[in-house]
């Protein structure tokens, strides 16, 4: 069976994000299953994956295949968890329900246009890694923003005291801006004369 | 190092009775009972033994301690193993229960534990609720969703610096902040002011001293012009001893002492001048003559006439002046007035006399009057003859004993003489006795008042008679009066004349002392001359012509002198001048060094203290720069933070578990730069564009999704202190494409990003199911769960179930 578009969009998809296609049919059990594609997880996660377009096959037929499959799997004991994805026009409630109750039902209809790959990632979001920004001590560093910020000072002792003053809050920032101005004021008019 | 967890021993705890010992050694323990067989108080067990509270029970229940133990037993026991690094043997955590009190330490402390509380560990009852706790607080600022993403921005600093730099934005707050920047700009401005005011009055002292020298130059060139003075543009105390010495003064006394010569022979020709014609002098001669010859003439035909009359008259007046020892009109007049008085005198004794005559007439005919009067009074009171007062008194005393007709004096009987009766009778004679009385006493007083008239009239008659003149003395008065009146007419007949000699005798005296005096003024004009030419000689001045009248000549002289006393003036009031300039310019010159040096001094001062204000101003820019970058950082970090760390992540997980939702709950990014940053929630549609709040725009199920997710990705956006997540049976309201999809989630955290996950579930059939999708997945994966029951007796069992990896043989991998 050659994958058609929508298929190939969904295959790629997982493929990128670190599931590896398999031949079908596939056989559990002796019994073969004919997909329009199939995937399983990396090492470190037990998932298959059946791509299955809703536009070439009737409803019972989808719904005997997987099934069939889940029981084969069982009868195995196998401890891979399954997951239906469907492409093209999803099928009627009472048949999604049934194959809700033997694996996860993932409808990503036929995604086109200009959203589609957001829309196919969002469908297929359970599957795909979980990006987490760095997350370092503090997300943000305060003071490297407003250092890279500030390029090149000429006042870089200044700029050093007025940051360690900010970890004792803003009064204390005060306080050393204050002795900062302050201090250049001291030449007052009197020394001249003397 | 991250602490691992073996296992934990509970005793009689909540609703677990007995001891139940629940392993945790495994990246997944999944624990299932059914309701009330006491999950929740194993994880809440575990909460203890951590953190040292429950921190749900707490938010219900500030007194919860008192039921943590089981209400069976006597006290509570939890032991929790393993928190070591895993190396290490440790000691196990131990926390006694009894009633109220909980004894023993906290497995963990500060931020760790705080941690645990609100980042690892989801109480059921806390799901339901997670949006409104974070979200609530009185102020937003203060909710602890706020608190977290503050916590999570570091903005806590950034604000220091934000807030610490305010002032350095406006200078009015700067100068608030450092006042000695006032005071130096103030000071600043005080020196520039006195500069400027330096620099106007050098300019204007510079000015007044060039005039000053021009003036003062101009002034020597008139006053001295035969030794002109080099003079640079200083001058020198030369000039002014040049200027102090006055040798005009000499010339100006002696100038005075001729003016006053001058002035005095003026004075002497004014009466000269008058006299001094020739022709005069002959007029004044003939005018002699003429009238001394009038008065000759006078004397002979009137003057002695008059002389005469007048000696004449001397004969009555004695005192008389003559003609002679008076003039003729004085001694006219004089006699005119003294016949005229007399005569008045004998005329006025006649006409007297004649009044008196008349008043004696008058007289003697109101003596005969009042005699007569006298007589006829006489007559009247003859006629009522005796005391009729008395005699009427004592009738009227009788009056009341008459009652009868019979008369109490005689006793007759008064019918006998009359018919009318006698009372009648007594009572009229005493009013006719009364009438004649009145009329006695009113005769009486005419008497006597005729008596006193009478006696006056005699005595007037009396004095007028010694008044009257007797006859001869009468015609004495009419011959006098008779004799002066002629003297009268013949002095009036005489008066015009003797007005005209006394005219005439003025005239001549005039004539002759006129005539004296021209003769005296000649001998004087000589003197005058003489002088007045010695002091043309003194003055060097043209001498007296013959033709020159002396006063023309004093004029000249005057005029001369004038003149010369103005020049002489005028010099010295130059002079005068050009000393007060030079001594003003002396002044000038002094202030003017002064100025210049003050000036320069206070340019050094400025100098200064544009310097130091200079540096102030460079610091002020750093700082505004440094306060301009942590607002740019601020923003930056921000939106970073919210976009990526924090609705990337929620959006992520948030879209695995509701991949139908088209509303995704979001973070609201503040809106300007420096808006205070609060946590608020939102949403957004997939296809962009901004919806309510999630819990106006969410389904219950998704909304409770919301709250999970938001859970999850605040605990992922933060550095993991403990990579836990312990969670009390979030799926209960979760149908089961939900549950499917979070059952991958878990997998993922678990088995990709190392979170242990420590789950409690109460549906046999999710619990399957979760197994299932967690279950061991590579080589040294393990899933442990635990089954919580209760015996018979209702002691609390736990059924732990190791579950290790197998190589899955349905599918090659």
């Amino acid at each position: 069976m050659i994958p058609s578009q929508p298929v190939s969009r969904v295959v790629n998809l997982l493929t990128t994000a670190g599931y590896r296609q398999r031949e079908t049919p596939l056989i559990v059990a002796s019994v073969p299953f004919e997909f329009a594609a199939l995937l399983v997880g990396s090492e470190r996660a037990l998932d298959l994956i059946v791509v299955i377009d809703t536009l070439t096959e009737p409803e019972v037929r989808i719904r005997q295949k997987v099934e069939g499959l889940s029981r084969a799997l069982d009868l195995v004991a196998s401890r891979r968890s399954l997951t239906i994805v469907l492409v093209g026009p999803p099928p009627r409630a009472v048949i999604v329900e049934a194959l809700s109750r033997v694996s996860r039902v993932l409808s990503v209809g036929t995604p086109t246009g200009a959203g589609a790959d957001l829309s196919l990632s969002d469908a297929l979001a359970v599957l795909l890694p979980l990006e987490l920004a760095d997350a370092s001590e503090s997300v943000a560093d305060p003071f490297g923003e407003v250092r890279r910020r500030l390029k090149h000072t000429q006042h870089e002792k200044d700029v050093g005291m007025i940051f360690s003053a900010a970890l004792d809050g803003p009064e204390t920032v005060k306080q050393t801006l204050r002795t900062l101005l302050r201090e250049p004021l001291d030449v007052t008019p009197e020394a001249i004369d003397e | 190092m991250i602490p691992q967890l073996n296992a934990i021993s509970i005793t009689d705890f909540r609703s677990l009775r007995g001891n139940v010992i629940v392993p945790l050694d495994a990246p997944v323990v999944l624990i299932h009972g059914p309701n009330g067989a006491g999950k929740t108080s194993v994880l809440s067990a575990l909460e203890l033994v951590l953190t040292g509270q429950v921190l749900e029970m707490r938010r219900t229940d500030p007194g919860y301690q008192a039921h943590l133990k089981n209400r069976d037993a006597a006290y509570g026991k939890i032991v929790l193993t393993g928190l070591g690094n895993g190396a290490a043997e440790v000691q196990p955590h131990e926390l006694m229960l009894t009633d109220g009190v909980i004894s023993g330490t906290p497995a963990l402390i500060g931020n760790v534990s705080r941690f645990f509380s609100e980042r690892c560990y989801l109480a059921q009852a806390t799901l339901g609720r997670l949006l409104e706790i974070y979200q609530d607080a009185k102020a937003r600022e203060d909710s602890p969703l706020t608190r977290f993403v503050k916590d999570l921005l570091g903005l806590d600093h950034l604000d220091a610096l934000i807030d610490g730099l305010h002032p350095v934005g406006d200078v009015r707050n700067m100068r608030r902040l450092v006042p000695e920047y006032t005071e130096v700009e103030t000071a600043r401005a005080v020196v520039e002011r006195r500069i400027a005011e330096s620099r106007s009055r050098l300019s204007r002292l510079s000015d007044e001293a060039s005039g000053l020298r021009t003036s003062i130059r101009a002034k020597l060139a008139m006053l001295a012009p035969d030794a002109p003075l080099e003079l640079g543009v200083e001058l020198s105390d030369s000039a002014e001893n040049l200027l102090s010495q006055d040798t005009d003064e000499p010339q100006l006394v002696a100038l005075t002492g001729r003016r006053r010569d001058l002035a005095s022979l003026r004075q002497r020709s004014v009466s000269l001048l008058v006299k001094e014609s020739a022709v005069d002098q002959a007029s004044a001669e003939a005018e002699e003559t003429a009238s001394g010859e009038a008065l000759k003439t006078w004397w002979v035909d009137v003057g002695k006439v008059l002389e005469a009359l007048i000696d004449e008259l001397r004969v009555s007046f004695p005192d008389l002046p003559s003609v002679a020892s008076t003039d003729p009109q004085t001694a006219q007049y004089t006699a005119l007035s003294r016949v005229g008085s007399d005569l008045d005198r004998c005329t006025r004794a006649i006409t007297q006399d004649d009044a008196v005559a008349i008043q004696i007439d008058a007289l003697d005919q109101a003596i005969a009057q009042g005699r007569a009067r006298i007589a006829l009074v006489d007559e009247q009171l003859g006629q009522i003859t005796g005391d009729t007062e008395a005699l009427s008194r004592a009738l009227a005393a009788l009056l009341p004993h008459v009652h009868s007709e019979y008369c109490p004096v005689c006793g007759r009987d008064y019918r006998e003489v009359s018919s009318e009766p006698l009372v009648q009778r007594v009572s009229s004679h005493v009013a006719r006795l009364t009438e004649q009385a009145d009329r006695v006493q009113s005769l009486g007083r005419t008497r006597v008042q005729t008596t006193d008239d009478l006696a006056k009239s005699e005595r007037d008659r009396d004095a007028a008679a010694s008044k009257r003149l007797t006859q001869d003395a009468r015609g004495a008065l009419k011959a006098r009066v008779s004799e002066l009146s002629e003297g009268r007419r013949r002095l009036n007949e005489l008066a015009p004349l003797a007005a005209t000699g006394a005219s005439i005798i003025r005239r001549e005296v005039q004539a002759r002392r006129r005539l004296a005096e021209l003769r005296g003024s000649d001998r004087m004009s000589l003197e005058l001359r003489a002088a007045v030419g010695e002091l043309c000689l003194g003055l060097e001045q043209a001498p007296l012509a013959t033709a020159e009248s002396i006063g023309d000549a004093i004029q000249r002289l005057e005029d001369y002198v004038a003149s010369r006393e103005r020049a002489l003036g005028d010099r010295q009031r130059l002079r005068r001048e050009a000393l007060t300039q030079h001594r003003l310019l002396r002044e000038h010159e002094a202030e003017i060094r002064q100025l210049t040096k003050m000036i320069a001094r206070d340019t050094d001062v400025q100098s200064l203290q544009d310097a130091s204000l200079q540096v102030v101003e460079g610091r002020r820019e750093a700082a505004k720069a440094i306060a301009r970058a942590a607002a740019e950082a601020r923003t930056a970090i921000v939106g970073r933070v919210f976009n990526s760390a924090l609705n990337k992540i929620w959006r992520d997980l948030f879209v695995r578990l509701a991949p139908t939702e088209p509303f995704v709950p979001a973070f609201r990014l503040p809106q300007a730069a420096d808006e205070p940053v609060t946590a608020q929630l939102e949403t957004v549609h997939r296809d962009g564009g901004r919806g309510g709040a999630p819990g106006a725009m969410l389904s219950a199920g998704n909304l409770n999704t919301a709250a999970l997710t938001l859970f999850i990705a605040l605990h992922l956006a933060v550095k993991p202190q403990l990579p836990w997540l312990v969670l009390d049976d979030p799926v209960q309201s979760m149908d089961e494409v939900h549950i499917a999809q979070f059952a991958a989630l878990l997998r993922m955290l678990s088995k990709e990003h190392g979170r242990k996950i420590i789950m409690a579930v109460h549906e046999r059939p999710l619990f399957d199911y979760l197994a299932l999708e967690l279950t061991p997945a590579f080589a040294g994966d393990r899933l442990i769960t635990v089954e919580i029951t209760r015996s018979q007796a209702g002691t609390s069992l736990a059924e732990p179930t190791y579950r290790n990896w197998e190589p899955d043989s349905a599918v090659a991998a």
